[in-house]
């Protein structure tokens, strides 16, 4: 039985946000995870849901994910767009019959009052070409917001998913930004005392820096050849889980090099397919796997 | 309608079928589509089923498709079945009693010997049987033709979201089925048909019970849900015309918006919405798309032109609140908006023409090279066709520059601006406005009735770019088929003939352009034969521009079958050469076609046609004339010869066609007096010489053979 859900009186700060976000999952059934501890550029790429999503047994988890976009980097000067962000992650396989009521219901738990908003299912087909995944379903507005992607995977890894998973990623700033009503993220209360300016700004100025004038881009290319060269060997020997982090860094130096603006669109496209490569090999091998040391359920 | 209501024995009365099924939002874009399919399905099938009905209706939207049939009957009718058994011959003895082979058929037949009868067959007399099978009920039929329906559905992209589920565009969650107010069993991709649905998904998410579709009609609206999108499409469009009045502005009507907005809600509701005026210092072009593409809003000018610091959004609500919903919306916009001019005057701190090397990075098609290589041939196609103009300057400039905003962020966060965003930048760096102007329409039309570029540039930017583009992809093999046309090369052509259709774009013949672009192409191993190809499916797409342009198909073909007399183009060029021309003559036979002469002319030039021999050529002598009837056709063909030729010269088709249509009665005397096949060989050769002749004044305007005979 759900609880019955009553409304907040005064808006949860970005720590509550995520905390009830865990509370709601945890008693959906969600395993609680942590962040994975490599840099990555969205919670998808989480071992908890590339590699777990693959096989034939249910799956419940929940986390968050800090995310890198080194190209939506603004020195800290765009009150919307950041280069490191959080993800709430939620998978389930199966999905349930109502998961959508479910999905709404997780929304009033942090204190948006359905009724009073215009939610908006607007038709979003999701794919990761790095990945090789795709999936049907909507990106999730309130008042005209882009707040959560909902997704309907059919295909990971570029294996057909059976049976197929449901994920939803909230942009936790994004929601927290619209419950405490400010128009800068910098200007979230963090937890009382202390705002998301103290915990990111500089990170944002500096990283900014770092992605747009003076990452190393030589050094960079080698290391992309290092980490794909990497997981491919290690693949060989059948350590999946260490190829996989090879696989989901070679993704990051990617999006690093892209980031200095150097792809042609032609190069770009033979990078993507590189990493998109790796992946379909580890969902192949994870999946084959007798011994199973991915775990994929 | 009903197609079978007279054959129908009623034992209980008609009842109302009424189907829902639930579904996770369907994408806007599909759901049209999809109430159609519903209902031809339904329509098929139920004739199928022989089941009586009034009338069908679908309903839906983005969460429930609705069909509800009327006074639909309880039951097929019965039918006589009549089995055949063995030969009357066999089956009685020499004295006519039954033999075991007749009581063999009774008994296999379920029927008393006294039922059985002597039938005459095709191959003689036959044991037969006559049984009546009563119909099937119609909850009986409907559980098997409602989940037929849903299986009949045809998607582009379909998903699967449960172990049972099968394929369906999103998850179907409930559904209601009904005849009267009993459940029509049925299961359907892991869900079972039942007397539950929800309304408005967060004002009214309890399910409710249903009893029938009238109740359901009532209990729907009142829980916050407008079935009909027709109800909900003018619900939309009288808020937006109030709203905009209510603030003084003006609409820019979008019917592709306000159809999205009726199918992606279930209570619409317009809302307005403001902006920092500040951020009108954008340009319009860039405002409008942000607020459209992105957000769906409606962007309202002031009365004078310009636009206002507002907009409209439709929500998913009968009424609002509160002004939390607006102000959610204003600062999306904001955020934007203000992304918008970081791109924009990022992009215009450097002048267009320096992103002029960046094409080279820029695939256009692996097989045909990066768009500076495109560019370079624009710019050499400019100038073969351009030979002669005092603008050639202009265009040759437009040319270069035309594509350099595909490297911006702009261009990349908009792909629609293509082009406006190149004629915007070159404004700011201060090239010539028709040069600016020429580029920002290049690209145009974008869609089947997208307007066309205004300025003679423009036109041509237009037509070369579209005609590079289809010669290229057709050089290299990748050349439409049924519905693949990934490259868009259908729109590029038909673009092509709407603009060759322009009066003010005549001159260049297509096939020499086409001859000239494929030359430009520096590929090795051109396909054979490309050029007829790019010719025949130019072809295509005129025969179908000109359809959509409401012609008659068998007029199209008439007057593509006929050959243009003018002197300025070759005699037996291929038909692309001159839309313009296709489309006045098929205009003036319109004309013609709806005098009352016409009908009596077509039968007489068709009657002409049939009797002259193929290529018939013969020379007259006015003095084997021996009926009147002859000798007053002939003054008739020899005063429109001059006539028509003149009239076909200046153009003047519905002249020509007027002219030609006096022929009408002096030709049907002829036919009703003269006999062409007479005896005299001579005599017989002068009066096919004749109607040579009339063929002849015919033969540069329409193939009038090629013309159906419509009563």
């Amino acid at each position: 039985m759900k609880e019955r859900i009553t409304p907040r009186k005064s808006p949860l700060t970005f720590q509550q946000l995520f905390l009830a976000l865990h509370q709601f999952w945890s008693q959906q059934g969600c395993l609680i995870l942590q962040s994975y501890d490599t840099e990555m550029g969205a919670g998808t790429f989480h071992p908890a849901t590339f590699l777990r999503v693959l096989g034939k047994n249910p799956w419940r988890a929940a986390y968050v994910q800090a995310c890198r976009r080194p190209a939506d980097g603004r020195y800290g000067e765009n009150p919307n767009r950041l280069q490191h962000y959080y993800q709430y992650q939620v998978v389930i396989k199966p999905p349930p019959s109502d998961i959508q009521r479910c999905y709404l219901d997780s929304l009033a738990f942090v204190g948006i009052c359905l009724s009073d908003h215009d939610i908006r299912f607007v038709q979003d087909d999701w794919e990761s070409p790095t990945l090789g995944a795709w999936g049907l379903g909507w990106e999730v507005r309130l008042d005209g917001m882009e707040m959560t992607q909902f997704t309907y995977f059919q295909e990971v890894g570029g294996i057909r998913l059976e049976p197929v998973c449901v994920e939803l990623t909230y942009g936790l700033e994004r929601i927290a930004m619209y419950l405490q009503g400010v128009d800068n993220v910098f200007d979230l209360v963090w937890t009382e005392g202390i705002s998301y300016r103290e915990m990111h700004h500089e990170t944002e100025v500096q990283f900014s820096t770092y992605h747009f004038n003076r990452a190393d881009v030589e050094g960079l290319r080698t290391h992309f050849l290092f980490c794909e060269k990497e997981a491919q060997g290690l693949l060989a020997q059948g350590l999946i889980l260490p190829a996989y982090d090879y696989c989901i860094k070679s993704s990051h130096l990617f999006n690093m090099l892209d980031a200095r603006g150097v792809f042609s669109l032609t190069e770009r496209a033979g990078f993507v397919a590189r990493v998109r490569r790796l992946a379909r090999q580890i969902a192949k091998d994870a999946l084959s796997d007798p011994a199973d040391t991915a775990h994929v359920p | 309608m009903s197609p079978k209501s007279h054959s129908i024995r009623t034992r209980t009365p008609a009842k109302t079928a009424f189907l829902e099924i639930g579904v996770e939002e369907i994408p806007s874009d599909v759901l049209p589509g999809m109430l159609h399919q519903i209902s031809e399905s339904a329509k098929r099938r139920l004739t199928e089923a022989d089941l009586a009905y009034k009338e069908i209706f679908v309903y839906g939207t983005p969460r429930r498709l609705i069909l509800v049939i009327s006074d639909l009957a309880s039951h097929q009718p019965d039918r006589i079945e009549k089995h055949f058994g063995p030969p009357k011959t066999v089956a009685f003895d020499a004295e006519g009693r039954p033999t075991a082979a007749a009581m063999g058929f009774a008994r296999v037949q379920g029927v008393p010997l006294s039922a059985l009868m002597v039938c005459t067959a095709p191959r003689g007399e036959y044991l037969a049987v006559q049984k009546t099978c009563p119909g099937q009920t119609a909850i009986a039929i409907l559980s098997s033709l409602f989940p037929g329906i849903l299986s009949d559905l045809v998607f582009v992209k379909s998903m699967r979201w449960s172990t049972e589920s099968g394929l369906f565009i999103r998850p179907i969650r409930w559904g209601v089925a009904l005849y009267g107010k009993e459940i029509v069993p049925f299961s359907y991709a892991g869900v079972v048909s039942g007397r539950h649905t929800e309304g408005h998904h967060t004002l009214s998410p309890t399910p409710f019970r249903i009893s029938d579709f009238a109740q359901y009609r009532t209990q729907i609206r009142k829980r916050h849900v407008l079935i009909d999108p027709q109800e909900r499409h003018d619900r939309i469009m009288s808020q937006l015309s109030q709203q905009t009045r209510a603030i003084g502005g003006v609409l820019a009507m979008d019917d592709a918006l306000v159809s999205q907005a009726a199918y992606t809600t279930e209570y619409p509701t317009a809302v307005v919405g403001k902006f920092d005026p500040e951020f009108l210092r954008l340009p319009t072009e860039i405002i409008i798309t942000v607020m459209k593409e992105h957000q769906g809003y409606f962007p309202i000018h002031t009365p004078s032109g310009p636009l206002l610091p507002n907009f409209i959004t439709i929500v998913n609500l009968p009424r609002l609140k509160n002004t939390t919903i607006v102000e959610g919306n204003e600062r999306v916009l904001r955020a934007r908006l203000t992304d918008a001019c970081f791109y924009y005057e990022d992009d215009i701190k450097r002048a267009l023409e320096t992103r002029r090397p960046l094409l080279k990075e820029v695939i256009f098609h692996e097989k045909l090279g990066t768009l500076w290589d495109k560019t370079e041939r624009l710019v050499h196609l400019c100038k073969s066709f351009a030979q002669g103009r005092s603008d050639t300057a202009m265009l040759l400039r437009a040319a270069r520059l035309c594509k350099c905003d595909l490297p911006t962020r702009m261009a990349r966060e908009f792909p629609s601006l293509q082009g406006t965003l190149a004629g915007l930048y070159g404004r700011h760096d201060g090239e010539p406005p028709e040069v600016c102007q020429a580029i920002a329409e290049h690209p145009l039309p974008r869609f089947a009735k997208d307007a066309l570029p205004a300025t003679d540039l423009g036109q041509w930017l237009a037509i070369i770019d579209k005609i590079d583009t289809i010669v290229g992809c057709f050089c290299a093999g990748l050349i439409p088929s049924g519905s693949e046309d990934p490259y868009a090369l259908r729109r590029h052509g038909t673009g092509v003939i709407q603009l060759l259709a322009q009066p003010a774009l005549q001159g260049i013949p297509l096939s020499h352009m086409i001859a000239v672009a494929i030359d430009a192409y520096r590929i090795p191993q051109k396909p054979q034969n490309v050029r007829d190809a790019i010719h025949g499916f130019m072809k295509g797409r005129l025969i179908s521009w000109l359809e959509s342009q409401g012609f008659r198909p068998d007029f199209i073909q008439a007057v593509l079958v006929a050959s243009p007399l003018d002197e300025h183009r070759e005699k037996e060029g291929p038909v692309i050469n001159d839309p313009y021309n296709a489309l006045q003559r098929l205009s003036a036979l319109r004309h013609l076609s709806d005098t009352p002469c016409f009908t009596l002319l077509l039968t007489c030039i068709r009657r002409a046609t049939r009797i002259l021999p193929a290529h018939f050529y013969g020379t007259i002598d006015a003095s084997l004339y021996r009926e009147a009837e002859e000798r007053h056709l002939d003054r008739e063909v020899s005063r429109l010869e001059r006539e028509v030729t003149l009239l076909c010269q200046q153009r003047d088709y519905i002249g020509a066609f007027t002219a030609l249509a006096s022929l009408a009665e002096p030709l049907d005397a002829f036919f009703n007096h003269v006999l062409v096949v007479d005896p005299d060989e001579k005599i017989r050769q002068n009066r096919l010489a004749l109607l040579g002749r009339v063929r002849d004044l015919f033969a540069p305007l329409a193939d009038f053979s090629k013309m159906e005979q419509k009563t």
